[in-house]
């Protein structure tokens, strides 16, 4: 279990971590969302002790860090995969981590089968590919068998068949009853895996919600038309609280009407249609819409003539 | 952002447990909890109720035979503490050889002990250079924040660092020095007389050699904890090993004469013994301010590493 209360950490005028408050729960995956830069890895070194917070605390299991006395059996962390002695080799990088705290060499054979590196395990880590390292890092992260496991990033450089590997690993790390925290940018790989999401922007908190809660936030459906004379259904659909706005090609958007009033008024009128499809906002749109406007740097469409609401944000 | 604030949303009962999946791929070993059985997974309350890794505990020593393993695992460390003991006993033996000679550095001592031990101011560049390397590549990597995460009380990493290092560099450079002088003495030129470890002021100039050695190690250590970096520290341990004493020469007597004997290089010949004269502090004091040193540097790496983000 993680207790975040009140976290905070400044660095001169930039704050980077502001007020944070969440509770990591066993028995589940949750995922720790944001955009480049919103302070995903700075709460993760407050909660390993690295950084001292400004003001807040973040405990594991009840307590600060340092104040277990078996800190790789309470949280086992992978913070950045390529923090190894480019020289030693993988095997031994985790004998001599497992040596802190007295932890035998069959467990470091036990999480070299986990990741799947035995048979590379001798080699340099400093000649390992970034997937490799990230295996690696999360060998460490097993190595003392930690009732808390939090990872950041995990999934950055593996290959598909690692990424599949990574989902069912942290399933079956929630499933045995750890904590999981997993840190990632991309809502699309978490929406597979977690279960409760802690979602930050500029260092605050945006949601703290379930799946089925973040799917509640998402923007109301629209329903896409086209129609053989658009102009005329556009005119007709036009009302208080409708909002209507042109798609590529020669269709276009409702919002605040669902698909069986637009089918009703065309059928009313005689128009004739070619499409009516219902859009619903899917987690990654709900997660781009609630952090967009805390994104640090924000990419300029190039396809800006076509979304003109886009262009305004931009500027 | 109106949508949600801290803690908007409740947590999940201990029910709703993810359905468990049971396609694993070969790769995944089928339990992680091979070590502690106490991991419950059908009954989400029950999780922990005792920390099932007491006998994990971090402790001192475990930290020094960490240190001591992750020294000896990667090649380069084997190979420059190897070129300690080398140029130590390569140099020592050369300068021996050419004493009295108006060779090389024989025109400059005429004690055949110093000449014996001329192969430290090789081996003490080398010696500080590695001690920094040793702390800030784990910097430059972030396998230091691996290591912190591991053994959050930073103070134990630092003196088990300190112990290994230290104790290493005395034990290479004491068997250095003995061997050095062995080498030194045999080679002497004809009319020169060798001098026996039993010699007056011998075992005096070898264990002394040794603990400045392992003296420069530590305050490399020191160095590398304080600047995180190899370049800037290698910077630091030259301009205070080598440039500094050649320094403080140019300055007014006055000042420079009494910064001259509280250089490191002076106070370890202070210690050594070999040369007794006004430039140099008595060998008692050559400890006392080596010593200083060493507890200046490691003090302050010891408040840097309490008040600074790993």
């Amino acid at each position: 279990m993680i207790e975040v209360t009140n976290l905070t950490k400044r660095y001169g005028a930039t704050t980077a971590v502001d007020n944070l408050s969440f509770t990591v729960e066993p028995g589940i995956v949750t995922g720790f969302l944001g955009p480049n830069g919103a302070g995903k890895s700075t709460t993760m070194r407050m909660i390993l002790g690295l950084d001292r917070p400004t003001t807040g605390t973040a405990l594991v299991n009840g307590r600060s860090l340092h104040e277990h006395a078996a800190p790789l059996g309470e949280l086992g962390a992978l913070l950045e995969a390529k923090a190894v002695h480019p020289k030693r080799s993988g095997r031994n990088h985790l004998r001599a981590l497992a040596a802190t705290s007295g932890i035998s060499n069959a467990r470091v054979e036990a999480v070299l089968d986990i990741v799947g590196l035995r048979d590379v395990a001798d080699r340099l880590a400093g000649g390992f590919s970034l997937g490799m390292s990230q295996r690696l890092g999360i060998a460490s992260a097993l190595l003392g068998d930690p009732s808390t496991v939090m990872l950041d990033e995990p999934v950055n450089g593996l290959d598909p068949e690692g990424v599949l590997w990574i989902r069912h690993l942290l399933k079956d790390l929630a499933a045995e009853g750890r904590t999981v925290l997993v840190s990632s940018h991309l809502m699309s790989e978490m929406a597979l895996t977690a279960e409760h999401f802690v979602i930050i922007g500029q260092g605050r908190m945006i949601a703290d919600v379930t799946t089925s809660e973040l799917d509640a936030l998402g923007t109301a459906p629209s329903v896409l038309v086209r129609a053989e004379n658009g102009e005329h259904l556009r005119s007709l659909l036009a009302r208080d609280g409708v909002t209507i706005r042109a798609e590529d090609g020669d269709g276009f958007s409702v919002t605040g009407m669902d698909s069986v009033e637009v089918g009703r008024i065309a059928a009313t009128h005689s128009v004739a249609l070619f499409e009516l499809t219902t859009l619903r906002s899917t987690l990654e749109q709900t997660f781009m819409d609630l952090t967009a406007d805390s994104v640090e740097y924000s990419a300029h469409s190039v396809t800006s003539a076509h979304s003109p609401e886009h262009t305004a944000d931009a500027a | 952002m109106p949508l949600a604030s801290s803690g908007q949303a409740r947590m999940h009962s201990p029910n709703t447990l993810p359905a468990q999946h049971t396609s694993k791929e070969p790769t995944m070993t089928s339990t992680l909890t091979t070590t502690h059985p106490d991991i419950v997974v059908d009954d989400a309350e029950s999780h922990h109720t005792e920390p099932p890794t007491a006998a994990h505990r971090v402790t001192f020593g475990r930290i020094v035979s960490s240190e001591w393993f992750k020294f000896r695992t990667v090649r380069s460390n084997v190979i420059a503490i190897g070129g300690v003991a080398a140029a130590a006993i390569g140099f020592g033996a050369l300068f021996a050889s050419l004493a009295g000679s108006d060779d090389g550095p024989g025109r400059l001592a005429e004690n055949s002990l110093s000449l014996s031990l001329g192969g430290f101011q090789l081996s003490q560049i080398i010696i500080a250079i590695l001690g920094v390397a040793l702390v800030a590549s784990e910097y430059q990597t972030g396998l230091i924040r691996t290591w912190f995460g591991s053994a959050p009380d930073r103070l134990r990493v630092l003196n088990a660092k300190v112990a290994v290092y230290g104790a290493l560099v005395f034990a290479v450079s004491l068997v250095a020095a003995v061997l050095a002088f062995l080498a030194g003495q045999a080679l002497l030129p004809a009319g020169w007389e060798a001098l026996a470890l039993g010699s007056d002021g011998v075992l005096q100039a070898l264990i002394g050699t040794a603990f400045y050695a392992a003296c420069i190690g530590v305050i490399g250590i020191g160095l590398g904890f304080l600047l995180r970096s190899t370049a800037a520290g290698a910077g630091a341990v030259v301009t205070t090993l080598m440039i500094a004493p050649v320094m403080v020469n140019l300055l007014p007597s006055s000042i420079g004469d009494p910064l001259g004997k509280i250089m490191p290089s002076n106070a370890g010949n202070a210690v050594q013994g070999i040369e007794s004269n006004a430039e140099l502090l008595s060998t008692g004091w050559g400890l006392a301010v080596l010593v200083g040193w060493v507890v200046l540097i490691v003090g302050s790496a010891a408040i840097s590493l309490k008040r600074r983000d790993a």
